[in-house]
């Protein structure tokens, strides 16, 4: 059947290509900006100049703030790993009491608003006695993202083929020489897909990070600092280079699950 | 062949209110073909499993040469499996498929190579060597399979419908290599199929089961010519079974109504007068006639369909009481009947078998 080029489909054409610049524009004017000479975010610009990323290479505020948003990342990511891997083996070979309700309630901590993991993890850790700081943003950070690491890494378990599983233990492995040497390459996918997506989700997360912070900022937190009194070119340029790391991320980990599929 | 691999005694399985395996006893001699043959569902596989490790046994025993191995895991068992959907391993190429089992006993590793490369010369799969199972046929991958276990020398091999998964061509070709690679070899093999045919081609004994019993273990011949109950005349190949009544017996013989006309069977130990029996009679072991035979009995019917199948006639004939009767008759036979003719037929009493019902 030949493809016509009618009003429907042109509509349809416009419509969607309406819908990517509505997404998209704002990112690209903020990536557009970020190489502006100028001081003012005004078109047409003025000039073309790498100066703000030089200003945002000097703020030490924000390369201090980057490093700290890196580390929460890495760590809530490892801690997330940690307690989500053993977590949906668990559910994926074991039953227990409470299982069904337990699969269902797992995703909650990335459903809620994230405002309100903050303000209950905030009243909860004074509570307990902990002081908003580091450790306090890395237990929010790993509280939802195990959610991710557990529901993704449970669904790559379902569709393992367990045959394969009891051919090894047939053929003389053990169950930890099984583990390791046939369910764990298996699985390597969905590891590191979720691995990059927590990492990635930590790294830009505000709404939890904001009450649990103290004196201690990550990244976005500065970002949203620093706008408080205008959007300045330098917050053009540091945008920009999260965005890209944030897009080599995702593209990664799509990747991965495509590669799996295939 | 006295010698006894596998030994199950009194093994039941159940899976909560199912009862699977009901009171299994069976003996596997050394270095024989022996098939688990019975409709899908009818514990054959489950069987299997529990052999394997897989599955614990609900009540009973199972000893491997003589050992108990309720106590051992899968991997602590000398036995290997071919599994149904060959289960290789799909991040590994076919060599490290097959060398697996024998990297995970810490073989050597140069032993590991020798090993491996006869194992793939054994399944003719060299030329595969490097590649993955998905780049792979089916029959391909269930050569790696077949490899990966005999690789390790097991003790017995048990294989799972190893073939159902292939195309009836390749089936039969695989039916024969893999009983050449068993004769070869003379590792003793625990086969599980649903496929009659192919049970009777490549076993030396057969088990029939049915709803989780052993209904009969005997050769394939034995099965097929001398079945002992109604289901293993019925599910073995084609068979007439005509209802009677036992209305003789004497030291060798049993005569039996049937439709109104009186048979006599030999092989029919413990039938008394007055049992309703089943007396199964293969359609190449039946013989019609238009004249009525001669001091023979003969069920009267007309023939209502007639078909060429090759090497045979086949031939339906309709009782008036409306039972079907199959008869195959040699092609050369031709001419001699047809379609809506009224046919007397005889049969083989030596080839009939009278069974319980």
């Amino acid at each position: 059947m030949r493809q016509t080029w009618n009003g429907i489909t042109l509509c349809l054409a416009l419509f969607s290509a309406g819908v990517l610049a509505f997404i998209y524009l704002p990112l690209l004017v903020v990536v557009v900006y970020s190489f502006n000479a100028d001081s003012v975010n005004s078109f047409p610009m003025t000039g073309v100049s790498l100066k703000w990323y030089r200003a945002m290479m000097q703020n030490q505020q924000l390369i201090a703030s980057l490093k700290n948003s890196v580390m929460v990342a890495l760590i809530s990511t490892g801690l997330a790993m940690l307690l989500g891997v053993p977590g949906a083996l668990a559910l994926d070979r074991y039953d227990f009491a409470g299982k069904k309700i337990f699969e269902r309630i797992v995703l909650l901590p990335l459903i809620l608003p994230g405002i309100l993991t903050g303000v209950a993890m905030l009243g909860f850790f004074q509570e307990m006695g902990i002081k908003p700081s580091m450790p306090a943003v890395v237990i929010g950070h790993t509280t939802f993202l195990i959610a991710i690491v557990l529901t993704q890494v449970y669904a790559r378990l379902k569709r393992l083929d367990r045959a394969i599983e009891e051919a090894s233990a047939d053929l003389g492995a053990s169950r930890w020489q099984t583990f390791w040497h046939i369910t764990l390459p298996n699985i390597s996918t969905a590891l590191i897909g979720s691995a990059l997506l927590s990492f990635t989700l930590s790294l830009d997360e505000i709404p939890v990070t904001f009450f649990l912070n103290g004196v201690f900022n990550t990244l976005p937190i500065q970002i949203w600092g620093m706008t408080r009194n205008g959007l300045t070119p330098e917050v053009n340029a540091i945008s920009t280079v999260v965005f890209l790391a944030s897009l080599i991320l995702i593209v990664i980990s799509t990747r991965l699950r495509e590669e799996e599929k295939a | 062949m006295s010698e006894i691999t596998i030994q199950l005694e009194g093994v039941n399985k159940f899976y909560g209110e199912n009862h699977i395996v009901k009171d299994l006893h069976l003996d596997v001699f050394k270095g024989e073909f022996l098939t688990l043959l019975g409709p899908s569902g009818c514990g054959k596989t489950t069987t299997l499993r529990m052999i394997a490790g897989f599955e614990q046994p609900s009540s009973g025993k199972i000893l491997l040469a003589g050992e108990d191995v309720a106590a051992l895991p899968p991997n602590k068992r000398d036995v290997n499996t071919v599994f149904q959907n060959y289960a290789l391993f799909p991040h590994m190429t076919v060599r490290e498929n097959i060398g697996y089992g024998l990297r995970m006993k810490k073989t050597p590793r140069d032993e590991i190579a020798r090993r491996v490369q006869d194992a793939l010369r054994m399944v003719q799969m060299e030329a595969y060597a490097d590649r993955k199972p998905r780049q792979m046929s089916g029959g391909q991958q269930q050569r790696v399979a077949v490899a990966r276990a005999i690789v390790n020398n097991p003790t017995v091999l048990l294989l799972d419908e190893p073939l159902g998964a292939l195309d009836l061509k390749l089936r039969k070709q695989m039916q024969f290599e893999l009983k050449h690679l068993q004769q070869k070899l003379g590792i003793t093999f625990l086969y599980v199929t649903h496929d009659q045919e192919e049970a009777l081609t490549m076993s030396d004994r057969v088990a029939v089961i049915h709803n989780g019993r052993l209904e009969q273990i005997d050769t394939p011949a034995a099965i097929y010519n001398r079945p002992k109950t109604r289901f293993v005349a019925d599910f073995i190949g084609e068979t007439n079974l005509f209802k009677g009544k036992v209305v003789g017996t004497s030291a060798h013989e049993v005569s039996v109504a049937i439709e109104g006309a009186i048979f006599r069977f030999a092989h029919a130990e413990g039938q008394h007068s007055g049992a309703e029996v089943y007396v199964s009679v293969r359609p190449e072991a039946m013989s019609m006639t238009r004249e009525r035979p001669e001091g023979e009995a003969g069920l009267v019917g007309r023939v209502t369909e007639h078909v060429f199948v090759g090497s045979v006639y086949k031939t339906i004939v309709t009782l008036p009481t409306g039972l079907e009767v199959v008869v195959v008759q040699p092609a050369a036979s031709d001419g001699l009947i047809q379609q809506g003719e009224e046919v007397y037929l005889t049969w083989d009493s030596a080839r009939s078998v009278v069974l319980a019902s």
